[in-house]
């Protein structure tokens, strides 16, 4: 079988690369404790400085009123000014991606959990001209040899579908 | 034991060097048995053919780093021992691993002049691991070499799941580019 050649000549990499399997990890284990210690610390810091801060507060009633006054404002000022692309909670959020072979439009929504076979990674320059919020600027771009109308976007997230923009 | 003691004792053929292999990299071929084969009587025999393999090629081989000569005799003990269960029942674990690597197999056609030697392929692709970033090639070695789960990979390097089987996708798709862009057939 093809595969057990592949597995047979994994077999013969360069020692120093099998090092690498055992020296990353023992480089992470020094560090290990500080992020846990630095995250305590902070919410102690954070806690105590809220405590403090309401504590000086004189004016809390008035402060409340003003907040929710401001948040009503806003919620009246983009009703008014987003129009169509307003997002509405639940609803698919879409990105759109501009390559040299045309554009494509996806939601976060639409996933795979594989790749079709007929999926080519593409190799040319892209990018993301929206993305309402999202982190989709990191991934690999496929494109269907078969449909070239799908394309995918593999990401740590998932695998989205993407389609191409007419 | 310091790693060149032990190779001095298989030198001096002194049997001493077996167990003194034992005590130090025991435990690490076992693992390296457990992740490929199923059964528990396979894993012990294949660690004491190991030894046995050791053996016979020190002298006059003088390996550069013990730790990975044994690892290597193991693995390929262990893929000999899965040839041989072929018609009957293999280990599933194994079958995965290997199912995984399909997606590496260059297209047959790409270029049918040239028959490719295991070790050359595996300088292709020392070559292109040693180019990839530290952390996916570790990964992607825990994997494919040691045999590790995809859960034990994510605790060792502290990543998640999901982000351990999307590095060995990727890699495996430009492992699969690579081969075919050096023009290997199989």
């Amino acid at each position: 079988m093809k595969s057990e050649r592949i597995f047979k000549a994994i077999g013969m990499v360069d020692d120093s690369l099998l090092n690498l399997c055992f020296e990353i990890k023992e480089k992470k284990k020094k560090i290990s404790w500080v992020k846990p210690l630095t995250v305590a610390a902070c919410i102690v810091l954070a806690l105590g400085l809220g405590v403090k801060i309401r504590d000086l507060l004189p004016l809390k009633g008035t402060m409340e009123n003003s907040m929710s006054q401001q948040s009503a404002q806003m919620s009246g000022e983009s009703g008014e000014t987003t129009g169509e692309s307003a997002v509405e909670d639940g609803a698919p959020v879409f990105f759109t991606l501009v390559t040299e072979r045309g554009e494509f439009r996806g939601s976060g929504e639409e996933t795979v959990n594989e790749l079709p076979r007929s999926a080519e990674i593409y190799e040319g320059q892209w990018n993301v001209s929206d993305g309402e919020g999202k982190d989709f600027f990191s991934g690999e771009l496929y494109i269907d040899t078969e449909n070239e109308n799908t394309a995918y976007l593999v990401t740590e997230e998932g695998i989205f579908i993407l389609s191409r923009l007419e | 034991m310091e790693d060149f003691q032990i190779i001095d004792l298989y030198f001096a053929r002194d049997e001493s060097a077996i167990d003194e292999t034992d005590k130090k990299y025991g435990r690490l071929l076992y693992k390296i048995a457990a992740n490929i084969l199923k059964s528990l009587e396979d894993r012990e025999e294949v660690v004491n053919d190991t030894y046995m393999g050791a053996w016979n090629s020190m002298p006059p081989t003088r390996p550069a780093a013990l730790r990975h000569f044994l690892s290597r005799i193991t693995r390929n003990l262990c893929l000999n021992r899965l040839d041989y269960k072929k018609a009957k029942k293999r280990s599933q674990y194994g079958e995965t691993l290997l199912s995984e690597l399909e997606d590496c197999v260059p297209d047959s056609s790409s270029s049918p002049e040239k028959i490719w030697e295991d070790r050359e392929i595996g300088q292709v692709i020392s070559d292109f691991l040693s180019r990839q970033d530290r952390l996916k090639t570790a990964v992607f070695l825990r994997r494919y070499f040691y045999g590790e789960r995809i859960g034990e990979i994510s605790r060792f390097f502290g990543i998640s799941e999901r982000k351990v089987k999307y590095t060995l996708y990727s890699m495996r798709e430009k492992l699969r580019l690579e081969l075919i862009s050096k023009g290997v057939t199989l």
